[in-house]
């Protein structure tokens, strides 16, 4: 796992411009601390977030079908993208 | 738009040794995601490589997103060189993997694949949960959502024995 670290830099006045940053720069408290990459279990929780938005009615039905109606439905629904592409790049040439 | 029937036919009917893997193995397992491009690992031995692009040459195969005009010698000498290509076919996207990350290669592979039967002839796909390890080890950001939807898919079959 890497180690990265980031910089909590407290200002005794409030920062609001980058001229302040500039001009008022009494700096009040600097850390420094390991920012450590995602973790294994940082992992399961972001995949487990992005669990609670799978469509299960979907998978399902997709469960349902044979593997040849999967993919005939994968390349109606290329078809589908295509075509809302296209139109798309239509009607932002009419804007 | 990719053929993805005409595609595996051709590959199964040119005895071609390879495994689905990626989008399209996710879709034959249930997916819901759209995939574009075709993912296949092919086994690395010098027979299934001549047999690979003899049997690939009638579809013009080229780089893709290489400019156009760019020298591509689709050959023997050019898949023994390299590993993976991106290419672009008249049948549609196709990626010829000699491995992937977090998976390896066909050896590697092969031990946790399904026959799955499609467009009339059966062909190898890698099995679900390897899917998700393969993808889990990868450890790419961008493949947590298709790593969650896997598992549902998983868990909804283990349902529905």
């Amino acid at each position: 796992m890497t180690r990265s670290f980031f910089y909590t830099v407290k200002f005794e006045s409030e920062v609001t411009t980058p001229r302040d940053l500039r001009y008022n720069n009494r700096v009040k408290q600097v850390s420094i601390k390991p920012m450590h990459t995602t973790s294994l279990s940082g992992v399961d929780a972001i995949i487990n977030a992005y669990k609670k938005d799978v469509d299960r009615t979907l998978i399902r039905q997709n469960l349902r079908l044979t593997v040849d109606e999967r993919f005939q439905q994968l390349m109606k629904l290329q078809q589908f993208a295509e075509d809302l592409r296209r139109a798309g790049k239509q009607a932002k040439s009419q804007v | 738009m990719t053929d993805f029937h005409a595609l595996i036919r051709l590959l199964v009917e040119g005895n071609i040794e390879f495994i689905v893997v990626g989008g399209a193995a996710a879709t034959a397992h249930g997916s819901a995601r759209l995939t574009v491009d075709l993912d296949l690992v092919y086994r690395r031995t010098a027979e299934n490589i001549a047999r690979i692009v003899s049997t690939l040459n009638p579809l013009e195969p080229y780089l893709r997103g290489a400019p156009p005009g760019l020298p591509f010698d689709w050959s023997e000498e050019t898949i023994h060189k390299g590993l993976n290509f991106t290419l672009t076919t008249t049948l549609g996207a196709l990626d010829l993997l000699g491995e992937i990350i977090g998976g390896g290669n066909y050896e590697a592979l092969q031990p946790d694949t399904i026959k799955l039967p499609v467009a009339g002839v059966e062909c190898l796909c890698l099995d679900v949960p390897r899917l998700i390890e393969v993808k889990r080890a990868a450890g790419r950001p961008k493949d947590f959502d298709a790593i969650a939807e896997l598992e549902v898919i998983e868990e909804e079959r283990q349902r529905k024995q």
